[in-house]
């Protein structure tokens, strides 16, 4: 971060001082900066939970100015998401197709769940 | 062909799971979902039944044999409770929201389609803990800044005290949620370790951004935010 912004600077003195003053405080981050096709994500039987339980503004096509939030779940059971490596497009998913996969494609679209 | 989304969109934005620990959930519930689970972790479990045991020892050097009733009063609905959902005949409150099925999250575009590219976005990944390490100091006051913490904001524990603070926490929450889309933010949980000691336990929010520029633009914000403290210097900043 720009440590010559001079709100920011303002920023970090504050923070420096409080972290002087409350010693008995832990306080830490981590960020993970991950690049297209660098992660992947599967959930079974599951409620929706972490990347799963973010949603994005979106519009519908043709419907200007109508916002809708979309969830990011998505059918697993079939095609390239079946698999790790699939998902991470490292392969076409056939790796486990010699073991059988008993999770049904369940339409919860269709039922309006939301 | 396209990934298949398993949930209708909706036309309000849902809770996240941060928020949802906002709420009270379940009768005889005194605190929200989220405060619960971290006040909870202030005092180890012996602690708690010996609190328990004086109250009810005041109770009933005070009314006698009545005093048995208000906990097994609650221990009666809550087994009672717990039967029903276990046998069927009620609606089991732990199976809301799951979906039985295999699924995976796949960030949608613009107009909410997935394409047919998996991990077809990069995604920022941002852990905040916090733990507080003393006995000494921790005064009512520290626990609710981390009770606050924990249920309203993924920043703060080290807010300066003061009557501004429930305006501060107020402000933040709401200037993440209003800016989620400037910020990039997606969504939050919070969470708590499952003890690695036996309480005062470390508590994390797991925050999902698209950029690590909004995120950098979130920190700043949240920088002065916490600086300024009050609502005014918000405004100026706006």
């Amino acid at each position: 971060m720009n440590t010559d912004d001079p709100i920011h600077r303002e920023g970090w003195n504050w923070w420096n001082k409080t972290v002087t003053k409350h010693p008995h405080i832990s306080i830490w981050h981590e960020v993970y900066s991950v690049p297209k096709g660098r992660w992947e994500t599967i959930y079974a039987n599951s409620h929706p939970t972490g990347l799963g339980a973010t949603s994005f503004k979106t519009m519908a096509k043709g419907e200007e100015g109508k916002e809708l939030w979309t969830r990011p779940l998505v059918d697993a059971t079939r095609g390239l998401l079946r698999t790790s490596k699939g998902r991470m497009s490292q392969s076409n998913a056939t790796e486990h197709d010699a073991y059988s996969d008993s999770y049904e494609a369940m339409d919860v679209y269709d039922q309006g769940a939301s | 062909m396209d990934f298949t989304p398993i949930l209708a969109p909706s036309p309000t934005k849902p809770l996240s799971q941060s928020q949802m620990g906002n709420r009270k959930q379940g009768l005889f519930e005194l605190l929200p979902s989220g405060a619960a689970a971290v006040f909870r972790d202030q005092l180890s479990l012996t602690t708690w039944l010996a609190l328990g045991a004086i109250i009810q020892s005041i109770l009933f050097a005070a009314i006698g044999r009545w005093a048995f009733l208000p906990a097994l009063t609650l221990v009666a609905y809550r087994f009672l409770d717990s039967y029903l959902q276990a046998s069927g005949l009620k609606r089991n409150d732990y199976m809301e929201a799951v979906m039985q099925t295999k699924f995976s999250a796949q960030i949608p575009d613009s107009e909410g389609r997935f394409g047919s590219k998996p991990a077809d976005s990069e995604v920022v990944v941002f852990l905040l803990g916090a733990r507080i390490n003393q006995y000494n100091v921790l005064g009512p006051r520290h626990t609710r800044h981390l009770l606050i913490v924990e249920t309203n904001s993924p920043f703060g524990a080290l807010a300066p005290g003061g009557s501004e603070l429930d305006g501060y926490f107020t402000k933040m929450m709401s200037d993440l949620q209003d800016r989620s889309e400037e910020y990039g933010l997606l969504g939050s949980s919070s969470w708590l370790s499952a003890g690695e000691r036996s309480t005062k336990n470390e508590i994390m929010q797991l925050m999902y951004f698209r950029t690590t520029e909004g995120l950098h633009q979130f920190a700043r914000k949240s920088f002065l935010l916490e600086y300024n403290g009050a609502a005014t210097k918000l405004n100026e900043y706006r």
